[in-house]
């Protein structure tokens, strides 16, 4: 220790602290037999630093692959239920209450309903990994990458409760020390796929990769990953120039999740998408298919001419480049609102029966290039209103609310177009 | 008068279970004055006598860095707890015994619970209490919060850490006021450090650093002889501490700007 570079006083007590720690240890613990507890075992392959990786990636395509082949019969089921009721509905006397039944609400918000149980089996799978101990893991593994990449090591809980809904990620920021650490997390954090985002990829990759549902929409989530932490490494050293801190986590030990826990807690997350159906989403439904049958030539007019149809046909042409047309960007539009509007605004928009029928649809419009072009953009654009608004609340400012808008549309934009341009070079 | 005990400890070791272990459904819950860390007080009887139970956040240090960390530190400092509970995770030792001494250097009456030992047993593993009491100088309660073991030997480790006079004086509701002067009145821990007021039950440290360090702290403790007000607020070995590792809210208490220099000279 010299006279010109003094150590820190804090550090030269933490080590002295430390030295009397492990002298009063080596003196007062004796290891047993056992040399290793069931915990130790499992940390040392699931917290290995590369094996660790290679392990939740794997899991992580597990569970999106169990979550869609265990739901696809119950997402036939209630197809023909929600068929069932439409036919009943259009049975209405009154033409216009027929409509607004049949093809607003059931078309709608029943279409979204079809994409309940992956919601639930989704929930189901992360409760179990929750209560096994494993996530707590797998947010550790990923936090050593952070730090290396010069993250605030705090950030990656409110990245990680972003896959379920953007909101309380975005508020879970407010762990994270530092403005400009804090600033950065509640910026990227809704790049992370949210929940509201999957009705969107299984419709889509329903149609496009049947075959591969399951590894698409796991690419989808690992793609939101990747651009968080390299959005988040350019604004670190573009706009705040902060430096990292590795974060203390607290380990639980592993556990057999009980069947009983795991269906309680997938059931507290899942109701609230369903409460979500139930308001925000049927009134979007509610007025998707007013502005869709309204137009400037009176009721019932085709939907081109509807103020939907014109709303998007002026807008349409922003979108000539990514080969996306009206009918996509008027759903993209609403999609502003929440993210399951998409999904429920091309269904009222084809107006047509099932997922079979948009599937056709959709076939119809895109090439598979386009379609993964507007995946891409469905998971990096605006996640919905909501979002913005706990960005405001959280910043305290409508400046970085806006920046959040403008910089995850135009990051949407450009990635799709490079979908495209690339897509087409090689297809 | 009750007698007031602080339960702390790190994240995740069982605190909350050993309050209500202890406190039962006898608690009310708050927020500390002007903070977002919630606050739970609960009361148990035992041996004739009342105790009131202060649970504190959980925290790894006491660097008053995060509201947690303050809040704990300042209930400490403040309101001199007549016992301060340390909340361990036996199969944790290592991270949790750095809370501990942080605790060793505040100088309170400590009394050490080792939670979840049963895991630490399943382990094969072996703690030597006897030994591990002695080298903190304070009690150790083997317990396992969950399976409700070691609650009515923590409850009489409490109570017997207090001398018998103290607790008698508690009960009858007597107030000790600055400047009173009746010789078996308070805690003499440390005849040397003296106060009146809050500052009696200050037990000597336990655990003493290396030899270069004691002695700039000492030189600290020298330098701030004359701040009356300061060292009435604080233990002087554990101000001496915090100044010497220029802890950001302590060090702006000394307003003269001479001293303040000085101070920085030695912990250089």
């Amino acid at each position: 220790m010299s006279k010109d570079n003094p150590i820190d006083p804090q550090i030269l007590l933490a080590e002295e602290r430390y030295k009397i720690i492990s002298d009063i240890i080596s003196e007062v613990y004796s290891k047993g037999e056992k040399h290793y507890s069931k915990t130790d075992l499992l940390d040392r392959v699931f917290l290995h630093p590369y094996l660790g990786i290679m392990i939740f990636l794997v899991v992580m395509w597990a569970m999106f692959h169990f979550t869609f082949e265990a739901s696809a019969v119950f997402m036939v089921i209630i197809e023909n239920i929600i068929e069932w009721l439409k036919g009943f509905a259009l049975q209405i006397p009154n033409p216009v209450i027929a409509s607004l039944i049949a093809e607003g609400i059931i078309g709608g918000v029943g279409f979204i309903l079809v994409f309940v149980p992956p919601i639930f089996f989704m929930y189901f799978t992360i409760s179990i990994l929750e209560d096994s101990g494993y996530l707590a893991r797998a947010a550790f593994v990923m936090d050593k990458i952070m730090v290396k990449m010069g993250l605030h090591g705090r950030s990656f809980i409110p990245l990680l409760l972003g896959f379920g809904c953007s909101v309380p990620g975005i508020m879970a920021a407010r762990t994270v020390d530092g403005r400009e650490n804090r600033l950065t997390t509640i910026l990227v954090t809704p790049l992370m796929s949210c929940s509201a985002r999957l009705p969107v990829y299984i419709m889509i990759a329903g149609a496009f990769f049947p075959l591969y549902q399951g590894t698409i929409v796991f690419l989808m989530y690992i793609i939101g990953i990747v651009f968080a932490i390299l959005m988040a490494l350019i604004f670190q050293k573009l706009i705040f120039k902060g430096k990292s801190s590795p974060f203390i986590m607290e380990l639980p030990e592993y556990q057999t999740p009980t069947f009983h826990g795991s269906v309680i807690h997938t059931w507290e997350r899942g109701v609230l998408f369903l409460k979500k159906a139930g308001t925000y989403l049927l009134f979007g439904a509610v007025l998707l298919w007013f502005i869709s049958k309204m137009g400037p030539g009176g009721y019932d007019v085709p939907i081109a001419e509807s103020y939907a149809g014109i709303l998007g046909n002026a807008i349409a042409p922003l979108f000539v480049p990514l080969g996306f047309d009206w009918t996509i960007v008027t759903a993209l539009i609403f999609g502003f609102f929440a993210k399951e509007i998409v999904v429920e605004s091309l269904s009222i928009i084809y107006s047509v029966n099932g997922a079979a029928a948009i599937r056709l649809q959709l076939l119809g419009l895109m090439t598979p290039v386009t379609a993964f072009a507007l995946m891409i953009f469905v998971l990096l654009y605006t996640p919905c209103i909501a979002a913005i608004g706990t960005i405001r609340k959280e910043t305290n400012s409508w400046k970085w609310a806006m920046v959040s808008v403008v910089y995850q549309v135009g990051l949407a934009y450009s990635m799709a177009f490079l979908v495209v341009a690339v897509g087409g070079l090689i297809f | 008068m009750r007698v007031k005990i602080a339960l702390i400890g790190n994240p995740n070791v069982g605190k909350s279970v050993i309050f209500t272990n202890l406190t039962g459904l006898k608690q009310h819950t708050g927020n500390w004055p002007g903070k977002t860390v919630e606050q739970r007080v609960g009361y148990y009887e035992y041996d004739g006598y009342e105790f009131e139970v202060w649970d504190l956040p959980g925290v790894y240090s006491l660097s008053a860095r995060s509201e947690d960390e303050e809040v704990a530190r300042n209930f400490i400092v403040d309101s001199r707890p007549e016992v301060v509970v340390d909340i361990i995770n036996a199969a944790q030792l290592e991270r949790n015994l750095y809370l501990t001494l942080l605790l060793i250097e505040l100088q309170v009456n400590l009394v050490v619970v080792l939670n979840m030992y049963d895991v630490v047993e399943s382990k094969g593993d072996k703690i030597d209490v006897k030994r591990l009491s002695e080298r903190i100088g304070a009690p150790v309660v083997v317990a396992s919060a969950i399976k409700r073991m070691g609650m009515n030997e923590l409850k009489r480790a409490i109570k017997d850490a207090i001398p018998e006079e103290h607790l008698k004086r508690i009960n009858q509701e007597h107030i000790h006021l600055p400047g009173e002067n009746d010789r078996d009145d308070h805690l003499h821990y440390h005849p040397r450090l003296h106060h009146h007021g809050q500052y009696e039950r200050l037990r000597p440290p336990t655990i003493k650093y290396s030899t270069e360090i004691e002695y700039k702290l000492k030189k600290i403790v020298e330098l701030m002889s004359k701040e009356k007000e300061i060292l009435d607020r604080f233990p002087p070995r554990w101000l001496a501490l915090r100044l010497f590792e220029r802890d950001p809210q302590i060090l702006a208490m000394v307003t003269n700007d001479e001293l303040k220099q000085k101070i920085l000279e030695v912990s250089r």
